[in-house]
């Protein structure tokens, strides 16, 4: 009986647990008041609330482990062990986090570059149709006629150009200027017909660096730039082809999986 | 439910094959997990052995390039999973609860299904040579290499949903030991009492609950990719491949302590054993093994310098893993402090302890060369690398393991192994390694790249590659006396109980230890316990010539055997075995799972007629 | 069988069972550690829709996570009820337990269906694949978590539960009240905080 007298001291009574219930309640109420847009606050706090969300919920946290899991009233070698744990975790997921998205918080380029609105989300917040999305991108990149110079830069570390799609009118004296800024990768930059920028890289894997990962005379490919080894740039001149969609492509082994964007020919 | 377990009688047999299928004494599932770890180190050995003479010479086509892959895949996966992990194991589940002064670990029946799960763990990844769908993308399986698109049949599944299995046996085994350590030592060994093996396994076992959850979700991830269309790894989709490499590598440092951090224990028993005095600086030795557990989890980019992670991060691998050496460093010192003056004995087990330093010096060495990121730009992915890996992990951990079971082999079957034989054993094991992986070294400076195939001879590789497959042929004769050795030891005499004159309480008992260990549970003197015993008993004027005696076993209450554990196990590698063959199958493992639970829950540790 | 192990000799003085809990509960927030900081890692990086903008429902899941901490509130008079040893109530409090328990998981079964046909799905985005797979392993240690309590709740029906074998309605708390701080986390980073991302917005769009 000693030991029962020992666990109603030393745990919360009833009343104690339905207090701890109320706050808990209570605190998920405001979480939930400031994100709700209609509540008003959401918008005056903007990215603020993040922390005081997290702020809030490690409160929660902290109950739950120290009351309900009786923590604060249990031998510390247990909260011991338990944080040990938790931190661990902790560090790990926000050095891995860290590694990857950077310590400014953006997203990567690749996912920026490549992302297409969700069609549904937009017909609902605009009530039409959705616009082709080829011309929608087109419209925004204006048509060059004449000597023209082209720029696309290499993103960084990441194996993606910065650029999507570039433009050009046909038979137009056109020079592409690449820069590399990374410091271990080297690139180069292949126009090729449309749909076979991965057989030229698989080709050009072949003809090795030598020939700059292309293989010489291959039909499919329009012009292509020297392999820029890391941090140098280059360019390439040539003749803008007969209107129509081409490719351009760094063939590095492997690189042309994720490096490569639309050339259109006006 | 409980018809369940009154249906069904309770094992009550100590003999026979059932008797081993149920036991849950930790001296036989020792047995069991060492006896089946060496049969998957031949496995392994094999292997190896396959590589070995494929690149024995240039322009080789001994085997396709495909059966290459899989060779290599598979001999590391083994060795790494399926034999140094459990030949550790088998070393805690034998030694731990002796050294400590318990009669067994804290969850008898836990421990037996650690090893039923390994064992069917080990058993459903070699399925995969059955059915010729075997793993081949390495054994840190690189992503996406390992999507479906580039490995198209089921061996990336087989390595995946193994490890799974082999990861549940792994952390079960880990909590088991935490537990068993921190609160089932005699009274009056306190933690700055306990041997360093103790300790040692202590941390590795705190690296396994703590790492393993890391590559579950990994190879979860993997599997889902794989299985489900999900595209965590797939670039096409925003997945990146490098998320698989900090997963893999998160869990893969610690891990690379989980393998080595036991045998530096086995070590710090064996070489004050036999240079006749205490451990130099046991304190040192102890917090450097905590500072290495921690800092372990700080270092794990150092696997990916070349994947272009910036200078930054680079630049602070390059310093977290430099610091690294520090306290690994600090063990050696104190090893080589240790033999210092002391009235050394080449025993078979001191020389693989002497082994172990030497090697596991010139492997941290080429370990330092590759922490600088610029160098390792070079070494990345070349031989040199392999030669660093097998200097640690062949003569560091198999070397040290090697040295326990030579030291630990007349506490387990009270027989000695031939000595000049195991000396035999030793100079072929230390000749062969050196023939065999100190080549690599340079071969990995000229260019050679890991994993590659096959060369033609204008590399210059040749040569070295020769001596190397050589050197393999004399590691195999090593292993082969070895095995001569433990067969003949059958005939040799019993040895009495202390044929080392050790410090550790284990000594203390009759060889081998009777199923209760100790009839009364020791109170412990100090950090060598047993030397202290002998001294004062020298002192007095009656030396200890004999065990502590041994009494009935009825009267020591023991967890009774149990079919519960086995029967949980099958279950669980059925839900591995279904999600590589039918799903129906997983659910029939997830019922006779299930079931276990229930009927292990319902009963007790103990039957009740073994009550007093 | 509990009582011979609550007078068992430990070195610490700590139970066996509750040391083998704490340790796992460390262990598993490295499990879940690992599975959110994919999640974080691949947040805003989904290629396509649906973003969670277009999909989340904060208010339906504000619901469900009360009901979660309402068990937890039910767990711990469960707890109370067995140091009390009443019968009746340790048996009722359980079932509540389970009961809420399901509640939630009804709700998760509800929310992947809706997920389901607006497009959502594993292999579709980033964001498919690491919320249901965060998700849906909570979900899963929550079912684990209702079994244990049904089982015990059998057991407390038979008679077997009361002060003596307190332990065994206390180990399943402490795995039932971690289930309950795992969502509190993922309420927050998924939904609250990560509820109303949109997809990255395309360059020049």
């Amino acid at each position: 009986m000693a030991h029962q007298t020992e666990h109603t001291t030393n745990h919360p009574s009833t009343k104690q647990y339905v207090t701890i219930a109320i706050i808990l309640f209570a605190i998920t109420i405001v979480e939930f008041l400031l994100i709700w847009d209609r509540v008003g606050i959401a918008d005056d706090l903007g990215a603020s609330k993040i922390p005081l969300l997290v702020a809030l919920s490690a409160v929660k946290f902290a109950i739950v482990i120290l009351f309900y899991m009786h923590l604060k009233f249990d031998n510390p070698f247990f909260l011991r062990v338990f944080v040990a744990g938790l931190t661990l975790a902790f560090l790990v997921g926000i050095a891995v986090i860290s590694l990857f998205v950077g310590f400014e918080g953006k997203p990567r380029t690749f996912a920026q570059n490549t992302a297409v609105p969700y069609e549904e989300h937009a017909e609902k917040d605009s009530g039409e149709a959705v616009t082709g999305e080829t011309g929608a991108k087109e419209t925004d990149t204006p048509i060059m006629t004449g000597p023209v110079t082209l720029v696309v830069g290499v993103a960084g570390e990441t194996l993606g150009f910065d650029t999507q799609s570039i433009t050009a009118a046909s038979g137009a004296e056109v020079t592409i200027s690449v820069t590399n800024p990374s410091a271990n990768n080297s690139h180069n930059l292949v126009i090729v017909k449309a749909g076979t920028k991965d057989a030229v890289a698989a080709d050009g894997t072949a003809a090795g660096p030598t020939n700059d990962w292309v293989t010489p005379g291959d039909s499919r490919v329009i012009a292509h730039t020297k392999l820029l080894t890391p941090g140098v740039d280059g360019e390439v001149t040539f003749t803008a082809p007969a209107p129509g969609t081409y490719q351009f492509v760094c063939t590095f082994p492997g690189h042309n999986f994720t490096m490569f964007g639309d050339f259109v020919v006006n | 439910m409980a018809a369940i377990t009154s249906v069904i009688p309770r094992p009550t047999s100590y003999e026979g094959l059932w008797g081993w299928m149920t036991t849950v004494d930790h001296k036989r599932i020792a047995v069991l997990y060492g006896v089946t770890a060496f049969i998957f180190l031949l496995i392994a050995g094999l292997e190896a052995g396959v590589i070995r003479m494929q690149l024995a010479s240039a322009d080789s086509t001994l085997v396709s390039p495909g059966r290459f892959n899989q060779m290599f895949t598979m001999h590391a996966t083994t060795m790494v999973f399926m034999v140094i992990m459990p030949l550790s194991v088998s070393f805690f589940n034998f030694v731990i609860p002796l050294a400590i002064g318990a009669r067994d670990v804290a969850f008898p029946r836990l421990n037996a299904l650690s090893y039923w799960i390994f064992l069917f763990g080990g058993i459903l990844l070699h399925m995969s040579f059955v059915v010729d769908q075997v793993p081949d993308a390495g054994w840190f399986s690189y992503a996406n290499l390992t999507e479906k698109p580039f490995s198209v049949d089921r061996g990336l599944d087989f390595w995946s949903i193994s490890l799974l299995v082999l990861g549940t046996s792994s952390v079960a085994g880990g909590l088991n030991f935490i537990v068993t350590i921190i609160n089932m030592r005699a009274p009056g060994m306190s933690m700055m009492r306990m041997p360093v093996f103790v300790w040692m396994t202590l941390i590795t076992s705190i690296l396994l609950v703590l790492a393993f959850p890391v590559i579950t979700v990994g190879l979860i991830e993997l599997t889902m990719d794989r299985n489900f269309g999900t595209h965590f790894f797939i670039p096409a989709q925003g997945g990146d491949p490098i998320l698989w490499q900090h997963l893999f590598w998160v869990f893969g440092h610690p891990e690379v302590y989980i393998l080595i951090l036991p045998a530096m224990g086995i070590v710090s028993e064996i070489l004050p054993t036999f240079s006749r005095k205490p451990l130099f600086g046991y304190p040192f030795v102890i917090f450097s093994g905590i500072v290495i557990a921690i800092m372990g989890w700080a270092v794990w980019s150092h696997h990916m310098f070349t994947v272009g992670l910036g200078p930054v991060a680079n630049s602070v691998f390059t310093i977290t893993t430099m610091l690294i050496a520090v306290p690994t460093g600090v063990k050696i010192f104190n090893w080589i402090g240790t033999l210092w003056r002391g009235a050394l004995e080449f025993t078979t087990p001191m020389m693989f302890a002497l082994g172990f330093v030497a090697l596991f010096i010139i492997g941290g060495l080429s370990g330092v060369s590759h922490a600088v990121s610029p160098s390792d730009f070079q070494q990345q992915d070349t031989y040199y690398i392999v030669a660093h890996i097998h200097y640690v992990l062949f003569g560091g951990s198999m070397f040290g393991i090697f040295a326990g079971t030579y030291y630990w082999f007349p506490k387990i079957t009270g027989k000695m192994l031939n000595e000049t034989l195991g000396k035999i054993n030793f100079w072929l094991l230390f000749i062969g390694m050196n023939l065999t992986f100190f080549p690599m070294h340079f071969l990995g400076l000229n260019g050679m790249p890991r994993r590659i195939y096959t060369y033609t001879a204008e590399f210059g590789w040749e040569y070295l590659n020769q001596i190397a497959s050589f050197g393999y042929l004399v590691l195999l004769i090593g292993i082969l006396v070895f095995m001569y050795n433990v067969w003949q030891s059958r005939n040799s005499r019993h040895v009495g109980h202390d044929p080392w004159d050790a410090p550790g309480i284990e000594w203390s008992i009759a060889s081998p230890p009777p199923p209760y260990n100790f009839a009364e549970i020791p109170q412990v003197l100090g950090r060598d316990h047993y030397w202290i015993v002998k001294e004062n008993a020298e002192a007095a004027g009656t030396p200890i010539t004999g065990p502590e005696p041994t009494v009935d076993p009825k009267s020591i209450h023991m967890p009774s055997p149990s079919y519960w554990p086995l029967f949980t196990a099958v279950g669980v590698a059925l839900i591995g075995g279904g999600l590589l063959s039918h799903f129906a199958l997983s659910f029939v493992g997830g019922a006779i799972a299930f079931v276990g639970v229930i009927g292990w829950s319902n009963e007790p540790a103990a039957a009740p007629n073994d009550h007093h | 069988m509990a009582h011979a192990i609550e007078h068992e000799y430990t070195t610490t003085g700590l139970n066996h069972r509750k040391m083998l809990m704490w340790v796992f509960l460390g262990s598993d927030c490295l499990f879940f550690g690992s599975l959110i900081a994919t999640y974080m890692v691949y947040r805003g990086q989904s290629l396509v829709g649906p973003y969670p903008v277009d999909i989340i429902n904060v208010p339906v899941t504000t619901i469900s996570t009360f009901v979660l901490l309402l068990s937890s509130f039910a767990m711990v008079q469960a707890l109370a009820a067995t140091h009390a040893d009443n019968r009746r109530a340790i048996v009722g409090w359980l079932l509540a337990t389970a009961f809420l328990g399901a509640i939630f998981i009804g709700f998760q079964i509800v929310e992947f269906n809706t997920f389901k046909n607006e497009g959502l799905t594993l292999g579709g985005n980033l964001f498919g694949a690491t919320f249901f797979t965060l998700t849906g392993f909570h979900g899963a240690h929550v079912t684990l978590g209702i079994i244990w309590l049904v089982a015990l709740a059998i057991l407390g029906k038979k008679g077997r539960l009361g002060p003596n074998t307190a332990l065994d309605v206390e180990l399943c708390g402490l795995y039932w009240h971690f289930v309950d701080i795992v969502w509190i986390v993922i309420f927050t980073l998924l939904y609250l905080i990560g509820g109303f991302d949109a997809g990255p917005a395309p360059l020049g769009g």
